[in-house]
């Protein structure tokens, strides 16, 4: 027991030391940790920012006669999921899918929208009886501009 | 006294809520109120879950600024996520063992304790009953623990469901709130939503700006499977029988992928907005050389003449010669501000037939004139005035004497027209007006037919005289109806043309045609259509190559079908080969005779419609071969089309169009200040005339032909008129 308590001692001195040594290594390697934690998530809440800023609302218009099955809304739900998926570079903080159910003027409108990015998946009908349209706040055409006069057309 | 009453409308929509009144907002996220492997009720579709929605949604007032508005987010679980779920879920069912209704069959509580004080008891001697066997849970408890997220149960979402809803009373807004969560909570079963409404100042700013921005942070995970959303994920069913929901009348197939974008290129026309298959809205157009002749139909108000005038204006500004006729005046008010520009103010011409004060600067037409014509263009001449007169006074087939009599006084003005311009005076030609003396005054027609061939002077001399009491008054009825109006006898009355639509096409000219306002303007309108295809057709003269492209619009086809029933088919077929492009509108395709719809439709590179009538629809859903049903088209909303155009040799199917005002479009180009500048352009473009100059000389027109042909004064006239303008 003794002879072990030197041994013991010693070891412990040792780490002590090697702490010691090692420490500004440590505090710099928790330093440039820190930071790249800190610039990822500054990365990750830019990418968010940007991609909440830049989203796309159509609206899905059934028919009087829409009448889909389990099966049909379960092919719908799988193609819904591919809206995260196509913003694959955005967390998922800011690449849901939003399905908005609001009134107009008396009616029950039904809005779809998702980041820009996956635009092309949310303008692509997924019932067979349901019209995507652009939504009014979508409906941002810009005003021509001609060319310069030409002389006359043959 | 009693102060009088305003029935009239207040302007402009209706009243919307002023911003500084006061808005109360209820804001709640629903979540899961127990662990979320556990499933809330499957609601199944029928009736839709979404039925209680729109009931609720439809006790919104929103036109007193009530809102009310449910978002679900989603964003897919990935199978790995959803595997280690498991895991986890069957690590702890393994943790606790036996277990039912969630509660531990063995372990730590009474059943563990009295475990404890009987292996004491017997000196540590294992019971049977503390088996390691009696620790492991059976498969149901696995199958509980694992719950909705068992391997195949489809795709899970990770859920943030928010409710809001707002008003200008406290009241209103919570009972709309409490309306909504009493939507969800028939959602209830094993697992059940709560509210959770935020309450500090910065949770309230949080749930508005993932309100508002889409952002997914709920308030805590919750997983929620396809079966448990299935009511939700959808747009309301047929099995959802509120009335308030928004549906289209039936599918339209999407644009083509290779529709050109129009950003104001000068070989594309522009169409309207359009949804491409990105989901963004641009300006969809068609090519030039594959827009020969188009068809719009629909009913009237539903933006027709809004959509021609944007291509008008468009293909204006692109150096293309334009004409269109604008029977209500309004289109050519709505364009001016936009062809006020300096680069375009030499090509515009405007008829305008609406005003009449004296000293108005007018222009004037002759459909006689012979101004640079030949002896060959004398019968085109004649069947342009006999046919726009037979078409605006609705004779078809039932008045042959009196077209013909028309006919043969056109062919007999038309030729002293060709001698009175190759004697060098153009301005002795006769004009409309000049019918009527023709067959009314005999001594004027007795004192010029020697001027004409033998032929023509045979019909006057022998056939005429057995027909003029039933015939005459028929043709001079157009003439005394013309005379009504001063703006028509300033048009008509002037033996010299300002207005040449020949010139117009060959030098490019920007043409409005605006007969509102005056007595007859479908006599107007017929003539001018009927000159334009004259027109058209005289380009046979010049090269191909060298025929210059003219767009052409006019509207109210059905008027100018009841003349002649092959005119429509001919302009269909004939002008496009001459460079002239015409566009077509009408309200009533089937009021049109078969033969000219069968040329209209079996030509158009063009076809559109608004909402039209049932039978309109099934007409022109039948022509698209019933990619579009009928009921789609009565629905469309106002200033929405559905169209189907050529594109690179090929119809397109039909495809959704929303129209777009020029004030959107052409923001670029409104220049309001310049329309001065551009009605002095015009009067120099046309050679305008002020209207009681015009009247003046029409007063003695008659009388100064008479004279130049025959060297003696009118009879009526010579009395009193003065004797230099009766000396040839």
């Amino acid at each position: 027991m003794r002879a072990d308590l030197p041994g013991r001692v010693q070891r412990f001195f040792d780490i002590a030391h090697w702490i010691a040594w090692s420490a500004p290594y440590l505090a710099l390697l928790v330093l440039v940790g820190g930071i790249i934690a800190i610039a990822v998530a500054l990365l990750r809440a830019q990418r968010v920012t940007e991609a909440l800023a830049d989203r796309v609302t159509v609206e899905v218009v059934p028919t009087s006669t829409f009448d889909p099955g389990e099966g049909e809304i379960g092919r719908w739900a799988h193609q819904l999921s591919r809206v995260r998926y196509a913003a694959a570079a955005t967390p998922a903080r800011g690449a849901a899918a939003r399905l908005r159910y609001t009134v107009e003027d008396g009616t029950m409108h039904c809005y779809l929208e998702g980041p820009a990015t996956a635009s092309a998946v949310l303008a692509m009908p997924g019932f067979a009886e349901v019209e995507v349209r652009a939504a009014r706040a979508e409906q941002t055409i810009q005003p021509v501009r001609f060319p310069s006069q030409r002389e006359g057309k043959q | 006294m009693t102060a009088p009453v305003d029935l009239a409308k207040p302007a402009g929509d209706r009243p919307r809520p002023a911003a500084s009144s006061p808005r109360y907002v209820q804001r709640a996220e629903l979540v899961l109120a127990m662990p979320d492997h556990k499933p809330l009720a499957s609601l199944g579709l029928n009736p839709d879950p979404l039925q209680q929605l729109a009931a609720a949604l439809s006790t919104v007032r929103t036109e007193t600024g009530e809102r009310a508005d449910v978002v679900l987010d989603l964003v897919p679980v990935s199978e790995r996520q959803l595997t280690r779920r498991r895991r986890r879920l069957l690590a702890a069912a393994r943790r606790r063992g036996p277990s039912a209704y969630g509660e531990k069959l063995t372990g730590l509580g009474w059943g563990g304790l009295a475990d404890s004080v009987t292996a004491a008891w017997t000196g540590g001697a294992k019971t049977p009953s503390s088996s390691r066997a009696q620790k492991l849970p059976r498969m149901t408890d696995l199958r509980d623990a694992v719950g909705k997220f068992e391997p195949g149960g489809g795709a899970v979402f990770a859920v943030q469901l928010l409710l809001r809803t707002a008003a200008a009373h406290p009241q209103a807004a919570l009972a709309r709130m409490h309306q909504l969560l009493a939507v969800f909570a028939v959602t209830s079963g094993e697992n059940y939503l709560k509210p959770r409404q935020p309450r500090t100042r910065h949770a309230v700013a949080a749930f508005d700006r993932r309100f508002t921005t889409g952002e997914f942070a709920p308030a805590r995970r919750q997983w929620m499977t396809v079966p448990e959303l299935a009511g939700f994920l959808k747009p309301p069913t047929a099995k959802c029988n509120a009335s308030g929901v928004v549906r289209s009348g039936g599918l339209v197939p999407p644009a083509p992928a290779n529709l050109p974008v129009y950003t104001g290129q000068p070989d594309l026309v522009p169409l309207g907005a359009v949804t491409y298959s990105d989901g963004r809205e641009r300006i969809g157009a068609a090519r030039v050389k594959d827009l020969l002749f188009g068809l719009s139909l629909g009913k009237s108000g539903h933006g027709k003449t809004e959509a021609a005038l944007v291509q008008a204006i468009a293909l204006a500004h692109n150096g293309y010669g334009v004409w269109f006729l604008d029977p209500h005046g309004e289109a050519w008010a709505r364009a001016k501000p936009y062809l006020a520009h300096p680069q375009l103010m030499a090509r515009v011409w405007e008829i305008n037939l609406a005003e009449a004060e004296p000293d108005q600067m007018v222009v004037s037409w002759n459909p006689l004139s012979m101004e640079g014509c030949t002896a060959k263009d004398v019968q085109t001449v004649v069947r342009s005035v006999t046919e726009g007169i037979a078409a605006a006074q609705d004779w078809g087939n039932h008045a042959p004497r009196a077209r013909t009599v028309l006919a043969r006084a056109s062919q007999a003005l038309a030729l002293l027209n060709l001698k009175a311009v190759a004697s060098g005076r153009p301005d002795l030609q006769g004009t409309l007006f000049q019918l009527r003396t023709w067959l009314t005054d005999d001594d004027w027609r007795e004192a010029l037919l020697p001027q004409l061939p033998p032929r023509v002077r045979a019909y006057w001399e022998k056939t005429f005289p057995k027909l003029a009491s039933d015939a005459v008054p028929t043709v001079t009825y157009v003439m005394d109806r013309l005379d009504t109006s001063q703006s028509l006898q300033a048009f008509f009355g002037s033996p010299r043309s300002g207005y040449d639509v020949r010139t117009a096409m060959d030098t490019d000219r920007i043409v409005f045609v605006c007969p509102s306002g005056s007595e007859s303007d479908a006599l107007v309108s017929c003539l001018l259509i009927h000159d334009l295809h004259r027109a058209g057709l005289s380009r046979q003269d010049t090269p191909k190559h060298q025929r210059h492209t003219f767009w052409a619009w006019g509207d109210e086809l059905t008027a100018l079908d009841s003349s002649s029933k092959g005119f429509l088919a001919a302009i269909a077929e004939q002008l496009r080969k001459y460079e002239v492009r015409f566009i077509g509108m009408t309200q009533m395709a089937l009021r049109l005779s078969a033969i000219t719809r069968q040329a209209l439709l079996q030509n158009q590179s063009l076809l559109s419609t608004c909402a039209a009538d049932y039978d309109e629809a099934a007409f022109v859903a039948k022509r698209w071969n019933c990619h579009v049903t009928p009921e789609t088209i009565t629905e469309l909303p106002k200033y929405h089309y559905v169209m189907s155009i050529n594109l690179d040799g090929a119809r397109t199917k039909p495809f959704r169009v929303r129209g777009l005002p020029v004030e959107e479009i052409f923001a670029h180009y409104d220049n309001p200040a310049g329309i001065p500048d551009l009605d002095k352009a015009i009067d120099t473009n046309l050679r305008r005339r002020p209207v009681g100059e015009i009247l003046a000389d029409l007063e003695d027109l008659d009388a100064e032909i008479l004279a130049h042909f025959t060297g003696r004064p009118h009879p009526g006239t010579a009395a009193g008129g003065d004797p230099t303008t009766v000396i040839d």
